[in-house]
């Protein structure tokens, strides 16, 4: 027993720590309800796991795979659409409408796969391919009548059900998207041991090397991008029937995409629990900075929040989890 | 050995900062727990590119607050003094919900007001519904607002569709009474992609053919417009009778700038209304380049009501800029607002909401604005009612109705050359 | 469209894309020569907005001169950046680079936004919304002035960097940086340079745009992506490529607002970035795939 807390045994199984320390977390967070009475708290705890579950979709094309995603907002766009839109204009249930979300994102994958390795792009072409392509979509939804326009869609409350995950009070939700968080870094806990995954982290590592033992690195990337992008699709489409609204702006904007990076990037890319970690500090520190300075010093919040950033990025470029790894091995040392 | 100096740093850093914080939190908090003080929230967009229009109603809320506690607090409840909250909201609908609960549940303000953007405005009111709290419509002018049935919200500012309808109601009416109008037949609209823009633009496609214009032009700009060029080059070409359009305050700017230096101006004159056509800064901004502009508003300085221009330049003293830009609509309703909290003598969110309810005002503070404040069964003030201005001379005079006008429309309005 | 109108959009499209290729300079400079996407170039534009603005208001010079302070200011601005940021990220992840940048460009616009108020200023002086009527076309004289500093400031740089010393050092560390150490090149002062350099472009055109342009602290912002699009059309570091991509994009938004509307002008540029990156990445003067040439 003793063993398996021993330092060795935690460096050396990273990932399995990390499953437990996610244990942790969700332990904590299945019984921080009943300490909790505020809807508002409730509410900034549902956004963040929302956020992480975009954090964590991005990390696997970005992290595991290391693709350099950086319009990973189109994809979340794209789900959020689909999921109001069908709710919206057909009653559709909105977990159909997730699923359709999820296709949606993935047919998008698979489209700018095919053209990014079609004409072979790479590394800062390939993330202002998905930059453009990102705004374009914000363009292309702003002009269309059907989705709203600038106007936007009203997702209106058609009563508490659990078919549309619309409910009275903020609790079941909470659960809901809880399980969401932990089923999907569970999966890529998983996903890591997999010839899939392990492909992705080849690729990652050294392209070429990888290409050289014979993997096919044109069809590993094309299903990195659409998992990645039908995962990210299916938080879209929570967020937006959470919030009850799509606007370009929001589900497309240029520096939304940046939120959701900075949360996995923060934390630790590429590591199971780095989206976790990187985004439970980062948006409820945004949160309170907010609240703290939002309605007096508006500037100030985003000042320090910037700050914090840009120091966590220049000190901490593996992130919290990078620390982490870092401390035990000093401590291993001693 | 870098490494380990810049790791100590940060470490140090980043705790002083968030001690700091804490700190200065904690201290507000602490100075929370005041005497007789009723507060009241705000939700407005603080930062990002709306931030000016946020700042401008946050000043028409102090000079209001300061004004109903100077005049003795909320007299029903021991002199009891307001005091404003304000909150961020970002732009975001999602940030507005999280404002809202926390204002409400944590500062515990007795009303909602806000919040300038609709879409922020519509989720913000559902958070106050579901808690029993007023709020407070008095500068976000969606018709949705009373379209859906809540019992709690109550606007006093104008509906969305009165602005499409006056606007074209206005300019027919004047060519009509000027006589040329069998040779006013086109408009052309001019909007950004932005929620309000393309909301009016819906109202003006579905109000010019009823009114005997024809379309020349739908031009659509992106916000935020790095260039207005190609669009007044449209027009230009199309040439309109009227133009019809609206933006935002970088955006109006530049629309203005531009048709200087494009040497354009429409054929009978150019209607503006929102944000961005009223507000002080535009003025600031384009000068003498507005002589001759209409717009389309709840209030301008020069009005036939009484105290209205007393009220401006208290208003221009203590802020340097005149009160228009919705903040005229947002110092009202704080009025009405302590006249409600007056008549329920309690901060009970259903007691205030009946006072609201009841609401009559025909004297006092409000007149410089509405001749009567009531709110109907939806919610909606009944003399909530648009009137239309034109720069004279560089100042703001409302022309329509007639009620309230104190000048004659300039029509048509003078080209470029055409002017001193 | 009629031809009158025709002649009028080329005209309107060769004055922005003139000042889209102004400010372009900067951003292909920094991105040619550290391999950097810098994404706060929209607020280092921005704040040579503001340096004028603050020059013109409170002595009431003529903002042509405050170009003089700009120069000075923002060079010291970015070499302070380079050298005790963006140096430490030289080596980073691309990614790391990416979000230092966007972080510091919420430092910075709400920084400004803090000392001056979100409000819109803008300056009013002899040239202001003045435009020169040639038969029935229309040309804005802020604009022309602008337009030409831009050319006048390419052709400047392109000298620079191929015929001076410094740009000589500093084309060697672009293109291989070892190798230029080996051979004795102080490589880090060569990208503090650069890098300052990109950022006073940036400043220029910042002092420029505030003659004809709102000031706000966000204002730098609707012209970053298009600098994008420009510099890779360009081809990454070369400065007659960013002017001439920057009048193709110029002119090719024009026309597409008035053929198409406004609000698609830039559905249409980003295509053209698409296609651009698709098939010739390496831009107009870009030689094989990938290579940058400056």
């Amino acid at each position: 027993m003793k063993q398996q807390f021993s330092i060795d045994y935690l460096l050396s199984n990273w990932n399995k720590t990390q499953i437990r320390l996610l244990g942790i977390w969700f332990i904590i967070m299945l019984v921080l309800p009943l300490f909790i009475d505020s809807s508002y708290i409730l509410h900034i705890f549902i956004a963040t796991m929302i956020y992480i579950f975009v954090a964590q979709s991005w990390n696997i094309l970005a992290g595991l795979a290391g693709q350099l995603s950086i319009g990973h907002i189109m994809y979340f766009g794209v789900g959020g659409y689909i999921t109001t839109l069908l709710f919206v204009n057909f009653n559709i249930s909105t977990w159909i409408g997730l699923l359709a979300a999820a296709v949606g994102g993935g047919l998008l994958g698979l489209f700018v796969s095919a053209v990014v390795l079609r004409y072979g792009l790479k590394e800062d072409y390939y993330a202002l391919f998905t930059l453009a392509m990102s705004q374009m979509l914000l363009l292309i939804f702003m002009n269309l009548p059907f989705a709203g326009g600038a106007e936007g869609i009203y997702v209106p409350f058609r009563g508490s059900n659990f078919l549309n995950l619309q409910f009275e009070s903020k609790l079941p939700f909470y659960y809901i998207i809880l399980l969401f968080v932990l089923l999907l870094s569970y999966f890529v806990y998983r996903l890591m041991n997999t010839k899939m995954g392990l492909y992705f982290i080849a690729i990652r590592e050294n392209e070429m090397a990888a290409e050289a033992i014979g993997i096919d690195i044109v069809k590993y990337k094309r299903y990195a991008t659409i998992l990645s992008g039908a995962l990210t699709a299916v938080g879209g489409g929570l967020f937006t029937i959470y919030t009850a609204y799509a606007e370009p702006n929001l589900v497309f904007g240029f520096s939304q995409n940046f939120e959701f990076i900075i949360m996995a990037v923060v934390g630790g890319k590429g590591t199971i629990f780095g989206p976790i970690i990187g985004t439970m500090f980062l948006k409820p520190l945004n949160e309170f900075l907010r609240a703290a300075y939002g309605g007096t010093l508006p500037g100030l919040a985003y000042l320090i929040y910037g700050g914090v950033l840009a120091i966590i990025i220049l000190f901490l470029p593996s992130g919290f989890m990078g620390l982490f790894r870092r401390l035990l091995n000093k401590f291993k040392k001693n | 050995m870098m490494k380990i100096k810049s790791k100590k740093s940060i470490a140090f850093l980043m705790s002083a900062i968030f001690i700091m914080s804490l700190f200065i939190v904690g201290g507000s908090a602490l100075a929370q727990e005041d005497e007789n003080v009723i507060k009241i929230g705000a939700v407005y967009p603080l930062s990002g590119s709306t931030a000016q229009n946020g700042e401008t109603q946050r000043k028409a809320h102090e000079f209001a607050q300061k004004k109903i506690n100077q005049a003795g607090g909320i007299e029903a409840l021991d002199g009891a003094k307001i005091e404003m909250v304000y909150a961020d909201s970002q732009s975001k609908p999602e940030v507005g919900i999280a404002e809202a609960e926390r204002l409400i549940t944590q500062e515990n303000v007795v009303a909602l007001m806000g919040t300038f953007e609709s879409h922020v405005g519509l989720a913000v009111q559902d958070v106050a519904e579901k808690y029993g709290v007023p709020f407070i419509v008095c500068n976000a002018l969606s018709d949705i607002f009373v379209e859906k049935d809540m019992d709690y919200t109550f606007k006093t500012v104008i509906n969305l569709s009165q602005i499409g309808e006056d606007s074209v109601n206005f300019a027919r009416k004047t060519a009509e009474a000027n006589g040329d109008s069998d040779e006013v037949k086109t408009a052309a609209m001019l909007y950004g992609d932005f929620h309000f823009g393309h909301e009016v633009a819906r109202f003006w496609k579905e109000y010019l053919p009823k009114k005997g214009f024809e379309i020349v032009a739908d031009v659509a700009y992106p916000v935020p417009a790095k260039d207005m060029y190609d669009s007044i080059l449209k027009l230009k070409s199309a040439k309109p009778d009227v133009l019809f359009s609206l933006g935002n305050i970088s955006d109006s700017t530049l629309i203005m700038q531009t048709m200087k230096e494009l040497n354009y101006y429409p054929e009978y004159a150019m209607i503006g209304v929102g944000g961005g056509f009223t507000e002080s800064t535009f003025f600031d901004n384009v000068g003498d380049l507005a002589e001759g502009l209409y717009m389309v508003n709840d209030w301008l300085p020069k009005i036939n009501m009484e105290g209205a221009q007393e009220l401006n330049s208290e208003f221009k003293e203590e802020y340097g800029r005149e009160m228009t830009g919705n903040a005229n609509s947002t110092y009202a309703a704080m009025w009405v607002l302590k006249d409600a909290l007056e008549r329920a003598g309690s901060t009970d969110g259903d007691e205030l909401r009946i006072a609201l309810e009841n609401t009559d005002i025909t004297s006092g503070p409000v007149t410089f604005m509405y001749n009567r404040v009531k709110f109907d069964e939806h919610g909606m003030n009944i003399s909530a009612q648009n009137v239309v201005g034109q720069v004279q001379d560089g100042e703001k005079v409302v022309v329509w109705p007639e009620d309230k006008a104190i000048a004659e429309p300039v029509w048509p309005v003078p080209d470029w050359q055409e002017r001193k | 469209m009629d031809m009158m109108t025709f002649i009028q959009a080329t005209i309107n499209g060769l004055m922005i894309g003139g000042i889209y290729a102004l400010i372009a300079l900067g951003l292909t400079m920094i991105y040619g020569v550290l391999k950097i996407i810098n994404f706060a170039h929209g607020e280092f534009v921005m704040l040579g907005m503001y340096v004028t603005y603050v020059a013109v208001s409170t002595t009431g010079m003529s903002p042509y001169l405050s170009i003089l302070i700009t120069i000075v200011f923002m060079f010291i601005v970015g070499a302070l950046v380079q050298k005790y940021m963006i140096n430490r990220i030289l080596n980073a992840e691309t990614l790391n680079q990416v979000l230092l940048l966007a972080g510091l460009s919420l430092f910075m616009r709400n920084l400004i936004m803090m000392i001056f108020s979100p409000n819109n200023q803008s300056i009013n002086f002899g040239l202001s919304h003045y435009s020169y009527l040639i038969s029935n076309y229309v040309v804005n004289a802020p604009r022309l002035i602008a337009f030409s500093v831009g050319v006048a400031l390419c052709l400047f740089l392109y000298y620079f960097i191929k015929n001076t010393k410094t740009g000589k050092m500093i084309r060697a560390s672009a293109q291989n940086r070892m190798g230029a150490l080996l051979t004795g090149i102080d490589v880090n002062r060569s990208f503090i340079i650069a890098f300052g350099i990109g950022v006073t472009a940036a400043g220029i055109a910042g002092s420029l745009l505030a003659t004809f342009y709102y000031i706000s602290p966000t204002a730098g912002q609707p012209f970053v992506l298009t600098s994008f699009v420009i510099v890779v059309l360009g081809t990454m570091g070369n400065f007659i490529g960013a002017l001439i991509g920057g009048l193709i994009i110029g002119l090719t938004e024009s026309y597409a607002a008035i053929i198409l509307s406004p609000s698609m002008k830039e559905v249409v540029s980003f295509s053209l970035f698409i296609l651009i990156l698709l098939f010739k990445p390496s831009g107009i003067f870009g030689g094989k795939k990938n290579e940058t040439t400056i």
